[in-house]
């Protein structure tokens, strides 16, 4: 069998299809571990058993979600033995490591004090449960973490060294690899989303009942909650936000430029606020990338590099290079990286020739240009230039409902407090379709993330055809019509036992 | 807790879907079904990371 790209896209497609179902679960068990710890809370301090059936009734919610979203992202993993073998054994224990830590630590964590949370409410003291809520909630965002420090790796790969012997990259630097900028900012801007996600499901759900004339009390009571929880974490997801973009500039400028449809690069280069692409668009030619835009000057230069006059190289300048800008072209990069792969290639020869001089000389001449070891195998520049369209339009629809989110949090909040919400019918059919968005902006943003970093699957140094094995197409395409049917009955029986336990309501529980 | 049960149930088949039917039949581990050494292994990615193209 040889490697082909329909190989590699089918191969994609079934790893997108796996993480996009897995990531519908869990950002809603991120945020609403913390909403119903803060509910219990109230409740313990208060003594008000009208909190305890809210926080119960949240709960049970968290439950169907916990329940169906279990061990959805294990597919993930066998994934990676089968249909990512090479890069399995490439990434060696940089990436094996946070998973165990992930394994071992944070999800054992997360589903012990689960059981005690959702079992133990007459078993252990008060405070022995309010405890394992919050251990829940903590754990859950933990496996996240490393998770996404695996994931920020991947981005922006640190604290390691190539063994040329056992073709592994060898952790050399535990610590920078937790303490990998591109991670940190990735685990924090993920994690927020979860809490503004779970926040708008409290608030869409709760609406509901107030439209219903059902529940008023305990509906009222919840959409304080959350639209507090939401505005605050909604402040900070878009500080975090920035902090990715900053990050994305630095190591991803490529990534940033296909999110902008930035072709020709500039000074002051303005962010698209709304926009159209042009499809005719090609890489190198003279037409406008949009049909029409709407930009903000300034804009994307301060997002990317905390400078409004800083320089945002577009695709072409990235491709072309830059000496004034000091960007090296894509050719003079694949150049350096055949370097890399044919030394390597010569190390092996001599090492197995007992030509051990030689083998160091071909050894250092690896060294020298392993940086660009990746663009190595790109057959044309442009390869190195993600989808562009589909980077565009996701990171546009996750920053638009994004900045609306806030606005709903801030009149929720507004409207709640002067105790007029549940008379502004209006706003809560606005509250409960915008409830739906929120999984629309969490998906798009790993969108960006993941599509807008091709053809990577380690940034600069493996591009997704080498990282993926070399085994039979028709096996991958009949398991991703598999987890198509298994992943939508999942979701299907989430959403009616779901719609089930929120036509009983709170008294039910 | 008409509900529980139901989320038990729905666990139990899910778990064996994934580990009995799809891990067993459709996702082997490429590389150790393969090779039977780290050294195979080794060299089978060296190649393909160093093979002409």
């Amino acid at each position: 069998m040889e490697h082909t790209e329909l190989l590699t896209d089918w191969s994609r497609a079934q790893f997108a299809l796996t993480a996009l179902y897995h990531w519908l679960f869990v950002p809603l068990t991120l945020g609403l571990t913390f909403i119903v710890a803060i509910m219990e809370t109230i409740y313990v301090k208060t003594g008000d058993t009208k909190w305890k059936e809210t926080t119960k009734f949240w709960m049970g919610l968290l439950a169907i979600n916990f329940a169906i979203g279990l061990a959805t992202g294990i597919i993930m993993e066998f994934e990676f033995g089968t249909n990512w073998s090479n890069y399995s054994w490439i990434v060696g224990d940089i990436f094996g490591a946070p998973l165990a830590i992930e394994g071992l630590m944070a999800f054992f964590l997360e589903s012990t004090f689960f059981a005690v949370m959702f079992f133990g409410w007459n078993k252990v003291s008060k405070k022995t449960h309010l405890v394992s809520t919050w251990l829940v909630a903590i754990g859950s965002n933990l496996s996240a973490l490393w998770i996404l420090i695996a994931n920020g790796w991947m981005q922006h790969p640190v604290g390691m060294k190539f063994n040329p012997d056992t073709a592994r990259h060898e952790m050399v630097d535990f610590w920078a690899l937790v303490f990998n900028p591109n991670a940190t900012s990735k685990f924090l801007h993920t994690i927020s989303g979860g809490y503004v996600l779970a926040s708008l499901f409290v608030i869409g759900i709760s609406a509901w009942y107030l439209i219903k004339k059902r529940d008023t009390q305990f509906a009222r009571r919840s959409i304080i909650v959350a639209s507090s929880f939401g505005l605050i974490t909604s402040l900070f997801l878009l500080t975090t936000g920035d902090e990715s973009a900053h990050q994305v500039a630095l190591n991803q400028p490529m990534k940033l430029a296909a999110m902008e449809g930035l072709y020709d690069g500039e000074k002051r280069a303005g962010i698209v606020a709304f926009g159209v692409l042009d499809p005719t668009k090609e890489i190198g030619d003279i037409k406008d990338p949009f049909y029409f835009s709407f930009e903000i000057p300034g804009a994307l230069s301060f997002l990317g590099y905390h400078d409004i006059d800083a320089f945002v190289p577009g695709i072409d300048n990235l491709i072309q290079g830059s000496e004034k800008y000091g960007i090296i072209s894509i050719k003079e990069k694949m150049k350096q990286g055949k370097i890399a792969v044919a030394a390597l290639a010569a190390y092996k020869r001599y090492k197995k020739q007992n030509n051990m001089p030689e083998a160091q000389k071909a050894l250092k001449a690896f060294e020298a240009n392993q940086k660009y070891m990746g663009y190595g195998y790109l057959k044309k520049p442009e390869d190195a230039v993600p989808n562009v369209a589909l980077s565009f339009y996701s990171f546009h629809i996750m920053v638009a409902l994004g900045t609306w989110f806030l606005i709903l949090f801030t009149l929720s909040l507004y409207l709640s407090m002067i105790n007029q919400m549940h008379k502004k019918k209006w706003f809560l059919y606005l509250a409960l379709f915008t409830m739906p968005l929120a999984w629309v902006a969490q998906e798009t943003g790993w969108i960006v993330a993941e599509a807008g970093r091709q053809p990577w699957a380690i940034q600069d140094l493996l591009p997704v055809g080498m990282a993926s094995s070399n085994i039979s197409t028709t096996s991958v395409m009949i398991t991703f019509w598999l987890f198509a049917v298994l992943f939508t009955a999942l979701l299907i029986a989430e959403v009616k036992i779901m719609l089930k336990q929120i036509k009983i309501g709170p008294e039910g529980h | 807790m008409k509900v529980g049960k139901t989320l038990w149930l729905l666990i139990v088949i899910k778990v064996f879907v994934m580990f009995a039917i799809v891990k067993w039949l459709f996702f082997p581990d490429v590389l150790k079904e393969n090779f039977h050494s780290d050294e195979e292994r080794s060299a089978y990615i060296l190649d393909t990371l160093t093979k002409e193209r």
